[in-house]
Parts: structure tokens; C-alpha cells; sequence
């Protein structure tokens, strides 16, 4: 089976937000708790993308429900 | 007949490309989303969506990928770029760095993956074997293989052989095991019959190495359950049907976990 790779800019992606693709995902049924079974110390890292982080921790503390455990 | 596979690009993604460059690597491990749980007749928008909502969440754990899986495969059948191969990811403690994940976008707990996303998750297995992102000899687990979890779910679990399979998808009964079933399933079997042992005080199971090969060791074992169980396992090889449910179902799930992750 032949793979199509779709590499252009999705037509939402000026106007999606952070918050507003976190509730997309919270309507899908939420956003699963993450624990130490993914994470290992290597796998710990620094993004530069800060703006993305903060904006994410801001909504969960609006939004806690959407965690699911 | 083409699959989709829309890079991070395609998709949206907010963060910069991350994950360590990894090389090939011999193992592949098979997670669930579980939450978000996202339907066959989703829009490739709503898709796209998801995939930036579990990017941001997965970037404020810190982790040094978002999303941390290599591929994530929808039940459309359509892929969507993760970290990507070649990049190390976040999804299993331990062996990050020596392994790649597909996930399955769906609730594996509650159904496994349509056939159109098992189709694209051989396709994508070849696309990483052909591409020098994976070893032609490589192993194949699920999460729970390697922490106290059910991910990728007690549905799909039992399948990820289809994983590996070139041959058209058949869906493998989940009632019935024998001697010819794939290694995980043995072990699972083997785990079971471990703890009927320990049960029932049978010397013939308790203790039972989880190989993942039905010898004679497991044929005994097995033997001496079934008479435990006032079982009839009458046909040697082979056991299905409400027997094999039933001496599954006795078993807490947390046992299972805990003795498939040694």
C-alpha cells in the first residue's frame, strides 16, 4: 500500500488556537494523565516553544476535568 | 490505493521538530490514546485538531517530544506525523531511546482499531523496515509489555500482531489459544496459568516461565489447571471457547500487568 505524504499547511492553521485545540481534544474525551510510565530521564527535555507551555498549563488549570485518569 | 500520512507540518504543529536524532532501532511498542478517543468519521480537521491539542499537552509535561509517539494512526486509517522517525520520542520509560511507537488514536480498552487502521499500521511498519528506521528482525510489544498499564488496551492488545502482518487483516479469536498463536498471546496464557498455580498450589504451573512458547512445560501446566478447574482440556494445543474466557477473567488485571512488565 503506497503512502501519500501531506506536507501543506492546514487551511485552520492561522486561526486554531492552543486553547482552542485542547478543547477539541477534551470533547473527544479528554486528555490522558500522563505518568512516569512514558517518561524516562533522556526523554526530559527543554522546548523552545515556551509561549505553547504556558498557554497549555494556563487552560488545565481552567480546566482540570479534562485530565482523565 | 494511497494512506495518508500528514507530517507536522501538514498538521500544524506548534513545536519546533523535537526528539534527539535516534538511528534504526529493533523495536517497535504499540500504545493506545485512550483519551482522546477519536471516531472512524472524525474530519481529518477535527484529526488535525486533536493532534495539536495532544501536542501542547504532551509539550507541558516537559518532555523532549510532542506528541511523543513516532506515527499516530486514527480509525479513518489516515497517520499523522508524531515526533516522526528517526527522532527519539517519549512513550515508554526505559527503552525511549532504543524503540518507535505507533499509537492508535482510539480507546483500545473499549474496541481495537478498525481494519483501515491496522491496514496503515502494516503499511506504516513496512514504510519504517524499507525506510532504515527499523530492523527487519525487530520485536514487537504493547506498552503494557514494559509498565502496570492496559495501554494499549485489553481490546487491542490481543491483536497487535496485525501489526507485523502482511497478509490481509483476520481479526484472531480472542477466546481460543493454541499452540500456533503469536509469542505475546502465549505469554499471557503462560502468566495465567502462572497464577492459577500459585493459586491452587500445582506444582506443574506455579512458577511457570512467561516465554512465550507453548512447550511441554506450558502443556503441563495448562494440564494441571484444567483438572484444578474441573476443566476438560480434552484436545492437547488448544484452548477456547467459555474455558479460556473464564480462567482469563479470574485473573485481576493488575497480576497480569504486573508479571508481563518483569
Amino acid at each position: 500500500m503506497a503512502i501519500r505524504l501531506v506536507d501543506e499547511r492546514p487551511p485552520e492553521y492561522a486561526e486554531s488556537t492552543v486553547e482552542g485545540d485542547l478543547a477539541m481534544a477534551a470533547e473527544a474525551g479528554g486528555l490522558t494523565d500522563i505518568d512516569e510510565a512514558h517518561a524516562d530521564d533522556l526523554a526530559v527535555g527543554v522546548l523552545a516553544d515556551r509561549d505553547v507551555v504556558q498557554r497549555t498549563q494556563a487552560w488545565l488549570a481552567d480546566h482540570p476535568e479534562a485530565v482523565q485518569r | 490505493m494511497a494512506i495518508d500520512l500528514t507530517t507536522r507540518r501538514g498538521w500544524g504543529a506548534r513545536t519546533s521538530r523535537t526528539g534527539r536524532p535516534m538511528g534504526r532501532v529493533s523495536h517497535l511498542v504499540v500504545h493506545h490514546f485512550w483519551r482522546p478517543d477519536v471516531p472512524a468519521s472524525a474530519s481529518r480537521a477535527t484529526e488535525r485538531s486533536v493532534m495539536r491539542g495532544v501536542e501542547a499537552f504532551h509539550a507541558s509535561q516537559g518532555w523532549s517530544a510532542a506528541p511523543g509517539y513516532q506515527l499516530v494512526v486514527f480509525d479513518s486509517g489516515r497517520a499523522y506525523e508524531g515526533v516522526g522517525l528517526g527522532r527519539q520520542g517519549v512513550h515508554t520509560k526505559g527503552i525511549n531511546s532504543t524503540s518507535i511507537a505507533f499509537c492508535f488514536g482510539n480507546d483500545g480498552d473499549a474496541a481495537q482499531p478498525t481494519d483501515a487502521a491496522w491496514a496503515t499500521a502494516q503499511a506504516l511498519r513496512k514504510y519504517a523496515v524499507d525506510g532504515g528506521y527499523l530492523t527487519p528482525d525487530y520485536r514487537l510489544t504493547g506498552h503494557r509489555d514494559h509498565a502496570a498499564k492496559s495501554c494499549p488496551g485489553n481490546r487491542t492488545y490481543p491483536h497487535i500482531g496485525r501489526v507485523r502482518s502482511d497478509a490481509p487483516p483476520t481479526d484472531e479469536d480472542p477466546n481460543m489459544i493454541d499452540t500456533k498463536s503469536a509469542a505475546h498471546r502465549i505469554r499471557l496464557f503462560q502468566t495465567v496459568l502462572a497464577w492459577w498455580g500459585g493459586q491452587a498450589n500445582l506444582a506443574a504451573a506455579r512458577g511457570l516461565a512467561a516465554d512465550g512458547v507453548w512447550g511441554k512445560n506450558t502443556e503441563a501446566a495448562w494440564q494441571a489447571v484444567a483438572k484444578a478447574t474441573r476443566f476438560t482440556a480434552a484436545t492437547t494445543g488448544r484452548v477456547e471457547g467459555p474455558e479460556f474466557v473464564a480462567l482469563l477473567h479470574a485473573v485481576p488485571p493488575e497480576v497480569i500487568f504486573t508479571q508481563l512488565a518483569q
